[in-house]
């Protein structure tokens, strides 16, 4: 018995010890250095998506194949966050500020091959705002144009703001003058739709079989299962895109989207396919490092403190919290897949600073000081309960932290809620005392970092967007100036004098930003990251793999039985 | 039996809409579902809008009398978040677990009857020790273990099977279920090893089998027609009773092999504070519970007349 017992340890031990059979990409490119059309990019997110209707996606991972499907006036470029012409060829703003005029391109065309015309934007828009008609999340981002109100509380029939000059000529006007409009024109929410195929589908069927646009069209979506796009033949900017199709897995693990990635059944894997361990060993695998690319995420990662509650309504003790976290320990415990953070714009985002004077750091004594100014020479007398949302990380962030303010005296109790709750008890007043937090950006521009978070227009009594309910009249009226000022520099460092106030104030202690962090297959070229969209691939094509090294590869692949294959493992121990 | 039916209607009923009022009780203690659907960064106005469209303002009485009466109707409400009705999406997965469910038992009727009629037959011998300790270790076996380590030595490093997923086409969704299917059945077909085994232990000793021989039968035909066939009534109730643990063994293989079923749009709805899909679900499968319990309780009483005294 005991030597069965033997047997059988060892079995598993070598089934579970067998070589790894994807040390090294399987297919490698055929060596094109010209863009080239044709074949289907594979990739995967462990979710499922509820609608491809651009009014209402608001999601990540739905806005992906949303993105692909639809096109609005304006965009960014390729791998930038620099605004540019899309379906509009251009557009001129008035000298108040308060009115645009988009010029429309010449033959821009639906999927289906319907010309567009400027009465598809004002529908499109109408569409979208519509409260009795669609509950779409990005409505309040529209709040500036003539006449919101009164559309969205039902007393108008149509949106005044909105107008054609001509077929070809889209105008908008505002209540004031706003230099982030263009970005807000730019999101999903403003795509084009065809009215007819609205109003024949409806708006539910519309959102599971709707088309756009954009450079794909949906060929298929089995629900839970995959999203299956095609080339549109009638995309604006022909030659792009080089695809044929792209097929998006929904609902797939992470530990199975990175085994198919590297079993050659995904041409992509991107942040969320990879855990900790396959981030490391990817990295260190010199077969694989020349696909990686590593970027910096649009999003900052923060601790908030109330600044209505004690002891946090002493901005003594928030500043001790600012200078008690050490950041680096962060980072080293997710293995650098994030990267201190000492301001609140993130790398990318026009505005940033590395380390500007009055940046957050890590000092003790620094920490020690500014509690004795507090008046807690010795630390608090009671422990200050952290709020955390689901998810492991968020845990090892709290004992983490836990450790660093014990340091200056600070007791800290970790109470973990359901994301629902979580968010639903940051948003109402007298709450939550102190809690991770973050923000990924609507567009890259400072003012979609700071006035949400920080504009005492953002608090109210339960559903507040200022969870630190931090209120500062001269913040509100510097962010309300630079919102409107037409000078580019000039208005970057109103934002820039805006991040230093909240840097003496401490309202958050800024922690981290994420790196982004995407493996190709070797035939996968011209896939640039990209800072708004993410797994963009409009512009990505596949350097196919020719005829006779796939023919190589099958006769290898046939050589092996299940048996043979069972023995080559083995045979690699 | 027509007042034995009705009282167990009633009761049926009255189970039915305990659970469905237990439910929606519970779902205005979670959080707060404009949260979930406008995002947790939007505003205000915005949370506000979506409370009013999906009637989330409404007092608790009237959200609980338009609940009942739209369940009554057997409406089960629109999703917040797919903006579907709840029914279809759960017709849209039922098919692919009950495909799973399907070959889950089929793998433990054929293997563990196989693998229990051996051991069995070589009683005493290594072999059988070997069997008893392979079912041991296959009853002790938590699914989120077993799930990931078949995945990682057959699908992964042997290539034997797909890597999770579901496939395209019939025959494709059955290659990709083997072996999630072989996982949720690891449990149940070491149960049914073991029982078939003990029970042909002692049916092997009987007069009647020992009569078989006597009569020159051949050894397959006594084991497959005589024996085999006795052992086998305990292992067809257990299999019956096995088809709930099924249900939630699903919820945790669904989830290791990106199997699009039930118990995926059970865990997503939870997650995403979907409150009508929650609801659906709970009332489905409380509604199939009570409905195979209401077939067996009627199949006692007919095969037996004393339970259908009042």
């Amino acid at each position: 018995m005991t030597r069965l017992a033997l047997a059988l340890t060892a079995l598993m031990a070598a089934l579970l010890g067998c070589r790894d059979p994807y040390q090294t990409p399987r297919f490698l490119g055929a060596g094109s250095v010209t863009p080239r059309r044709g074949g289907t990019l594979r990739f995967a997110y462990d979710a499922d998506i509820a609608t491809t209707d651009p009014a209402l996606t608001n999601d990540t991972v739905a806005g992906i194949p949303t993105r692909l499907m639809y096109e609005g006036l304006v965009n960014y470029a390729p791998g930038s966050a620099e605004l540019v012409p899309a379906l509009a060829s251009g557009w001129r703003v008035s000298p108040d500020g308060r009115a645009f005029t988009f010029a429309l391109r010449d033959n821009i065309r639906f999927a289906n091959g319907r010309a567009i015309t400027c009465d598809d934007f004002v529908y499109s828009w109408e569409r979208a705002l519509d409260a009795r008609r669609l509950p779409s999340p990005g409505a309040e981002n529209f709040r500036l144009i003539e006449g919101f109100d009164a559309y969205r509380g039902g007393r108008a029939a149509h949106l005044s703001g909105l107008s054609c000059a001509d077929s070809r000529h889209f105008v908008v006007r505002l209540t004031a003058a706003d230099q982030t409009f263009l970005n807000v024109v730019a999101m999903r929410f403003a795509a084009a739709v065809p009215r007819e195929v609205v109003e024949a589908m409806g708006d539910e069927r519309f959102g599971r079989e709707g088309l756009g646009a954009g450079p794909f069209v949906l060929e298929r979506w089995e629900p839970n299962v995959r999203v299956v796009l095609r080339r549109n033949p009638y995309y604006y900017d022909a030659p792009r895109p080089w695809l044929d199709r792209v097929v998006f897995e929904l609902s797939v693990a992470r530990h199975l989207q990175y085994m198919r990635f590297l079993a050659g059944e995904l041409e992509l894997a991107h942040t969320y396919s990879l855990s900790t361990a396959d981030y490391v060993s990817v990295l260190r695998n010199p077969a694989w490092r020349p696909y990686v690319t590593r970027t910096p995420g649009a999003t900052i990662g923060a601790l908030l403190t109330n600044c209505e509650m004690p002891p946090f309504d002493n901005v003594h003790v928030r500043r001790a919290v600012t200078f008690a976290v050490d950041r680096d320990s962060l980072c080293r415990a997710r293995n650098y897949r994030i990267t201190p953070a000492a301001t609140l714009y993130p790398p990318g985002i026009p505005g940033h600073r590395a380390q500007p004077p009055g940046a957050q750091r890590f000092d003790l004594a620094a920490a020690r000081r500014e509690l004795s100014l507090a008046g807690h020479p010795e630390g608090l007398a009671d422990e200050v309960e952290l709020w955390i949302g689901d998810g492991d990380a968020g845990l090892v962030y709290g004992q983490l932290l836990q450790a660093d303010l014990a340091r200056i005296g600070i007791r800290v109790r970790i109470k973990q809620a359901s994301n629902s709750v979580y968010y639903t008890s940051l948003g109402r007043r007298h709450t939550v005392k102190m809690a991770f937090t973050g923000w990924a950006m609507d567009y890259p521009d400072p003012s979609n970092f700071i006035e949400p978070n920080f504009h005492s227009r953002g608090i109210a009594e339960d559903g507040s967007s200022n969870h630190a309910f931090y209120r500062n009249p001269s913040l509100d009226a510097l962010l309300d100036r630079a919102k409107i000022e037409g000078d580019r520099a000039r208005r970057l460092r109103m934002y820039q004098d805006a991040e230093d106030i909240l840097l003496n104030d401490a309202p958050w202690t800024f922690m981290t930003t994420p790196v982004d962090v995407h493996v190709v297959q070797p035939y996968v070229r011209n896939f640039t990251p990209h800072p708004v969209w993410n797994e963009y691939v409009g512009d990505t094509w596949l350097d196919l793999p020719t005829r006779a090294f796939m023919l190589s590869e099958s006769r290898r692949r046939s050589g092996y039985g299940p048996l043979a294959f069972l023995a080559a493992s083995l045979g690699g121990l | 039996m027509l007042r034995y039916l009705a009282r167990r209607l009633g009761w049926a009923l009255f189970v039915l809409w305990f659970v469905a009022s237990v439910t929606f009780v519970g779902t205005l203690r979670v959080g707060d579902p404009a949260t979930a659907i406008a995002g947790p960064h939007a505003s205000a106005r915005d949370r506000a809008f979506v409370r009013r469209f999906y009637h989330l303002d409404d007092p608790p009485r009237v959200q609980y009398a338009h609940y009942l009466s739209h369940l009554a109707r057997g409406d089960l409400g629109q999703s917040f978040r797919y903006h579907q009705p709840v029914a279809r999406l759960i017709a849209q997965r039922l098919p692919r677990t009950l495909l799973l469910g399907v070959m889950t038992l089929a793998f433990e009727f054929f293997v563990g009857i196989a693998v229990g009629t051996l051991a069995a037959l070589k009683r005493g011998t290594r072999f059988e020790s070997l069997i008893l300790g392979a079912t041991f270790v296959g009853i002790s076996t938590p699914t989120f273990l077993s799930g990931k380590l078949f995945l990682i030595v057959f699908a992964f490093r042997l290539g034997l099977f797909p890597i999770g997923g579901y496939g395209e086409g019939f025959f494709d969704h059955v290659r990709h279920g083997l072996l999630p299917a072989m996982v949720i059945g690891l449990l149940g077909t070491a149960s049914q090893a073991r029982m078939v085994r003990s029970e042909m232990v002692e049916i092997l000793q009987t007069e009647y089998v020992r009569t078989a021989r006597a009569k020159g039968l051949s050894e397959v035909q006594v084991v497959l027609g005589h024996a085999l066939r006795n052992a086998l009534l305990p292992v067809i109730t257990s299999l019956g009773l096995s088809f709930g643990a099924l249900f939630s063994g699903a919820i945790v293989t669904e989830a290791i092999f990106a199997w699009p079923g039930m118990g995926r749009l059970a865990f997503e709805s939870i997650t995403g504070l979907d409150l009508p899909v929650i609801m659906g679900t709970v009332i489905f499968a409380s509604t199939g519970i009570l409905a195979g319990t209401l077939v067996s309780d009627l199949t006692y009483a007919v095969l037996d007349p004393r339970i259908r005294r009042p």
